[in-house]
């Protein structure tokens, strides 16, 4: 056979077999979510506490895409993408993070949150790489974010255990491209260590390490160890969580890491509802009392939310989407810590509509009286509450309010803090997920 | 006569192609379910409560139909499927 016609065979059996059979049988899965939400406050979007405080008023959308391709049972690609408009109104014809929300839209506005590969390797290891979300297993304070790296996961038929490796920042994200040639040198990265072991099938004991590392500002060199146990157990209809962490290490060159942190949650059906209750301690103060979180490079910390004390002002909001605004941003709460108390109610009235309240106090762990002339560490109680109703199995509609009457933190001894309007929240809410 | 019995050969794979896809059309006579009410598409693929509500249809058959490797498996998509959704509602920027 003449290579002219060896050629023209494979080219017509290539062509024939790429349109009579796919490459490979994909099972694909999509999903996502449509959240759009009207807000009426003093303080959500502008986040500072005034006098005669400002009304705001704002439409916020957010929609997530995820797309995973399934090759087989053991080879997934997962993405997620997210695209907001921060605020409607906000730009058009823009590129923009959030942008895109006024008249005539056309913004360059898409987010990618995660881009990994899932594969199950020999000897029952789970391998994540790539860009993933991945959060502590203390209720989320240090870390819940998406991160690049690597994360190895063994199951046993008891317990699982998992190691990781994800690379937060490298200097050269900033640098010129003179100084390419450290790539790799000047990073913060975190090693982890995760194990969870089930008692019984009511109980579930846990531990975890998480090494953080940056000397991207040489000479500061951190090195900060994060050493912590978890547990979930019920007693009867009581279902009790909680976790202790402990740090140690270096958070600069001269100041030892010296945080710690308490967590106890309890749930229980009382009456025709849940009862819930959490109380959390982080510590606060000088010489690396404060609990360390590791941040991002745009300053924001990447956890370190409390969210399951289901608050709105006092603490972030679940709700909240880029405008995120609250009292205690995060558990560190600028190295003064935090003490929180809440109880909180849900019930379902009817397979269709549910509500919820919540009442939950705060305190800064320890402020450094010499600097903020603070009359007293109390932050304030927050009271909130909500309604949801499914219209369709994947469409919620409802409301969500909150008002917190500030503590005595927000006084001085002086008077020279002023006084400021308590904060209100007030949202409606439209959510599809499919 | 290699070159034209190759391209017959690749005329008739293609023409069995385009027939199984023509085959997929609603028959005569009877609607077209997909464009009137978005129901019975030839490629939908199912919403994510519709996954969690099928994978915990075949988790209740029990030990009857699977068996306990099959119903941890089961379990494990479900968890997956119930991540993704968690995954799509978090909170945060």
């Amino acid at each position: 056979m003449k290579s002219s016609n060896v050629l023209a065979a494979l080219v017509t059996l290539g062509l024939a077999t790429a349109v009579a059979t796919p490459a490979m049988a994909l099972e694909n899965q999509f999903s996502g979510a449509f959240t759009s939400f009207y807000d009426l406050s003093n303080y959500t979007a502008s986040g500072a506490l005034a006098k005669d405080a400002p009304t705001q008023n704002y439409f916020v959308q957010r929609v997530r895409l995820g797309y995973t391709a399934k090759a087989s049972e053991d080879v997934k690609l997962v993405t997620k993408f997210e695209l907001d408009y921060n605020w409607y109104g906000n730009s058009s014809y823009s590129v923009a993070r959030g942008g895109g929300g006024a008249l005539g839209a056309d913004s360059v506005n898409i987010e990618t949150k995660n881009l990994y590969l899932d594969l199950n390797l020999p000897m029952k290891v789970n391998a994540k790489i790539g860009m993933q979300g991945y959060n502590d297993s203390f209720k989320g304070i240090i870390f819940d974010a998406d991160m690049a790296g690597i994360l190895l996961t063994h199951e046993y038929e008891k317990a699982a255990v998992s190691a990781g490796f994800f690379r937060f920042a490298d200097r050269t994200n900033n640098a010129t491209w003179a100084d390419i040639n450290t790539i790799g040198k000047y990073t913060q990265d975190m090693f982890s260590l995760d194990g969870k072991f089930s008692v019984t099938k009511e109980t579930k004991i846990g531990a975890a390490y998480y090494y953080f590392s940056d000397n991207r500002n040489t000479p500061v060199d951190t090195k900060v160890h994060t050493l912590g146990i978890n547990g979930e157990t019920a007693i009867g209809p009581l279902t009790l969580t909680g976790f202790a962490i402990t740090q140690f290490g270096d958070l600069s060159n001269t100041q030892k890491a010296k945080g710690m942190a308490l967590n106890l949650g309890a749930k229980m059906p009382v009456g025709p509802g849940t009862a819930r209750a959490e109380f959390l301690y982080a510590s606060g103060g000088k010489d690396g009392k404060s609990l360390y979180i590791p941040a991002s490079d745009n300053g924001g910390t990447e956890g370190g939310g409390f969210y399951d004390n289901e608050m709105i002002i006092l603490s972030r909001d679940k709700n909240a989407t880029t405008i995120d605004n609250a009292i205690v941003y995060d558990v560190n709460n600028r190295n003064q810590g935090i003490i929180f108390a809440s109880v909180g109610y849900d019930q379902n009235f009817t397979p269709k509509l549910s509500g919820s309240a919540n009442l939950g106090l705060g305190f800064a762990a320890k402020t450094d009286k010499a600097v903020t002339d603070n009359k007293s560490d109390f932050l304030g109680t927050e009271i909130n509450c909500e309604t949801n109703y499914k219209l369709m199995p994947s469409v919620t509609v409802g409301a969500r309010a909150g008002y917190m009457i500030l503590g005595d933190y927000f006084k001085s001894n002086t008077g020279a803090h002023g006084t400021f309007d308590n904060p209100y929240d007030i949202k409606l809410i439209a959510k599809f997920a499919f | 006569m290699k070159k034209n019995l190759i391209a017959i050969l690749a005329v008739a794979i293609l023409s069995a192609t385009s027939m199984a896809f023509a085959a997929d059309a609603p028959a005569a006579g009877s609607k077209d379910e997909c464009i009137l009410a978005s129901k019975n598409c030839k490629d939908q693929v199912d919403s994510i409560q519709q996954r969690m509500k099928k994978i915990n249809t075949e988790i209740k058959k029990g030990k009857k139909v699977y068996s306990a490797e099959e119903l941890k498996k089961l379990e494990q998509k479900l968890k997956e499927a119930d991540d993704i959704l968690k995954s799509l509602e978090k909170p945060g920027k």
